[in-house]
């Protein structure tokens, strides 16, 4: 018989993932008693920062919220800027932005599976530890990473924050030479995303069953980045416009980060909404015939089948995505002719618009009010952390009492902080990471 | 003087926001000065905030310079760091917080460290001393062509 130990354990800085956080953790009598993901990140006020500011400044400031996801907050950003100004992006325009996502996706699902993640599978501290066995895999997340960043600059200027993304389209289009030479780059790199797909596959990932609420856009025509409807696994679909008419962001005293939460029949103030989850792991449980059939045949040979409720099956949805991205950066740059004016004019107009891109951690929900002018009054910004949180305070639960909470502190540290990590939170995104207290009392 | 035969690569690291923008700015401030604009070896690069993906700019050259800001109490002016300093610091890794060091050990592992590499941290002192003194540590650095930083171990293709 187990002894009934009262702990407090304390994970005071989180390791491995985007921010500062941290994860406190009460066991009384054998049960968890109280378990907060604690974000301590001062708040960036971004939010208030934009007010005021014209509409063509937007975009160059939402980018600085993250250096890792600036693409995905440039194009909820500008999808919400078209929608007030009654203007819909060209062909081209929305091809280049399917090109520009393809490319942040592979650099951050890239970065996240080698450097963040896989140590924890393969039982390392370190992606610098894990080098030293694994090089060729670690040499794999670099390059595609870099190709990642390599499409990024060719649309955007530069690989971080870039600056090349105007309210209508871009500034420039590349060259038809940049073009071709970036195909061959993603030609090339091809083998290495089919290969990650099967070496995903192939790692001990925890058998880690969990009843969830997955949400994600769905498109009727392709994989969502930019465009679609809202979609929950228990049914929900709508417009993005009617997001806060279904979730809703509410102040926790432990987290500088807002927590969001989903009310299946509509909010009612006062009523308690449940956690979702958004990210790799719920786009691929609701948008698996959506992917191209190289991709479901590679998923296929894995015998991992979607949608699945196991949370570390994220790895492998976010193996499958960077191979998606890949095929998908190959078909658009295929297909690639410059234009001569590779935007949409714009006239600003005031009113209240919404954008929603799945950015690569999930669903990015933006909402500005801009006067007559395309002056801010107000913007809301929901990113997927944000979103996420609830959902990850949920899984830590059900994982550390499935696991046993009379392990040591040491094995619940870490397993709490691989549960986190396998998130991929974006905890600087979300001020809004990782420091483990467990209290036993 | 094409690409190709860039045997030099100065690197300057920070954010324009942030307070970290001197590595930067010291960079920008040299790659325009006519002394150096001469140094047709020299390829000059600007990178916000690169985590691991710094790793990619050491490869193709001989010499990597790498100018970033040091935070500490006790220096001022610009500080030449030893690679092997960093190389054994406690590392943080997070794809936010995947720095120099990080970089460096990952490199220093893969055996992807450049032949020659220098490191200059930038601590307090006004703009102008800062760039003077960069400026003649540079010089000095570079003419020294014996001077390897590197152990022959961590060497790319070693």
């Amino acid at each position: 018989m187990s002894e009934r130990r009262e702990v407090t354990i304390n994970v005071p800085l989180l390791t491995r993932v985007e921010g500062e956080g941290a994860l406190d953790l009460q066991i009384k009598d054998g049960q968890i008693t109280a378990l907060q993901l604690r974000i301590f990140e001062p708040p960036r006020l971004f939010e208030k920062f934009l007010e005021g500011r014209g509409y063509e400044e937007v975009l160059d400031i939402v980018a600085r919220i993250c250096g890792i996801c600036p693409v995905a907050y440039q194009m909820s950003a500008s999808h919400a800027m078209e929608s007030i100004f009654n203007v819909a992006p060209t062909p081209w325009v929305r091809e280049m932005r399917r090109l520009f996502y393809c490319g942040e996706w592979l650099e951050s699902h890239a970065l996240h599976i080698h450097l963040l993640a896989a140590p924890d599978f393969l039982g390392f501290n370190s992606a610098i530890e894990m080098a030293a066995k694994y090089p060729d895999e670690v040499r794999r997340g670099l390059k595609l990473q870099a190709l990642g960043n390599k499409i990024l600059r060719t649309l955007g200027g530069r690989s971080v924050h870039p600056v090349g993304v105007r309210v209508g389209g871009f500034y420039h289009a590349p060259k038809k030479s940049e073009m071709a030479a970036l195909l061959t780059e993603c030609r090339e790199a091809l083998p290495d995303a089919e290969a990650l797909v099967q070496w995903v596959g192939a790692l001990q990932l925890p058998d880690d069953e969990q009843a969830f609420i997955s949400v994600a856009l769905r498109h009727p025509e392709e994989y969502p980045f930019n465009e679609g409807r809202l979609v929950t696994s228990d049914g929900l679909d709508i417009d993005i416009s009617q997001y806060h008419d279904y979730f809703r962001e509410t102040h926790v005293a432990h987290s500088t980060a807002l927590h969001a939460h989903y009310f299946p029949d509509g909010y009612v103030e006062g009523e308690a909404g449940v956690p979702y989850l958004v990210g790799p792991l719920a786009r691929l449980n609701l948008n698996v015939a959506q992917l191209p059939r190289q991709v479901r045949d590679n998923l296929a040979t894995t015998g991992i089948t979607f949608p699945s409720r196991n949370m570390f099956h994220s790895a492998l949805a976010r193996a499958a995505e960077l191979h998606f991205a890949l095929l998908e950066a190959i078909r658009l740059l295929e297909s690639y002719q410059p234009v001569a004016q590779p935007f949409v004019e714009v006239e600003p107009r005031a009113g209240v618009g919404f954008g929603c891109t799945e950015a690569p951690r999930g669903i990015l929900w933006h909402r500005y009010e801009l006067d007559d002018e395309g002056k801010v009054i107000s913007a809301t910004i929901t990113p997927p952390t944000s979103q996420n949180q609830a959902r990850i305070e949920e899984d830590l639960k059900n994982s550390l009492e499935a696991h046993g909470l009379d392990a040591s502190d040491e094995a619940l540290k870490l397993l709490g902080e691989q549960v986190i990590r396998n998130y991929d939170p974006c905890i600087s995104c979300a001020t809004h990471f990782l420091k483990l207290d467990v209290s036993r009392d | 003087m094409s690409a190709a035969t860039k045997t030099v690569r100065i690197i300057g690291i920070g954010s324009p926001v942030q307070g970290d923008e001197a590595g930067l700015q010291l960079v920008e401030r040299l790659r325009q000065d006519k002394l150096w604009q001469s140094r047709d070896e020299i390829e000059w690069l600007l990178l916000e905030r690169p985590g691991a993906s710094l790793l990619h700019h050491f490869s193709g050259v001989e010499t990597v310079c790498l100018v970033d800001a040091l935070e500490s109490a006790v220096h001022k002016g610009i500080v030449r760091v030893d690679p092997e300093s960093l190389l054994a610091a406690t590392a943080s890794f997070s794809s936010h917080h995947f720095g120099v060091a990080e970089t460096l050990q990952l490199a220093s592992t893969l055996k992807q460290l450049p032949p020659r590499l220098f490191i200059y941290g930038i601590s307090s002192g006004s703009f102008s001393t800062l760039y003077h003194e960069l400026s003649a540590m540079l010089l000095q650095d570079l003419l020294v062509k014996d001077q390897i930083k590197t152990p022959a171990t961590m060497l790319s293709g070693s």
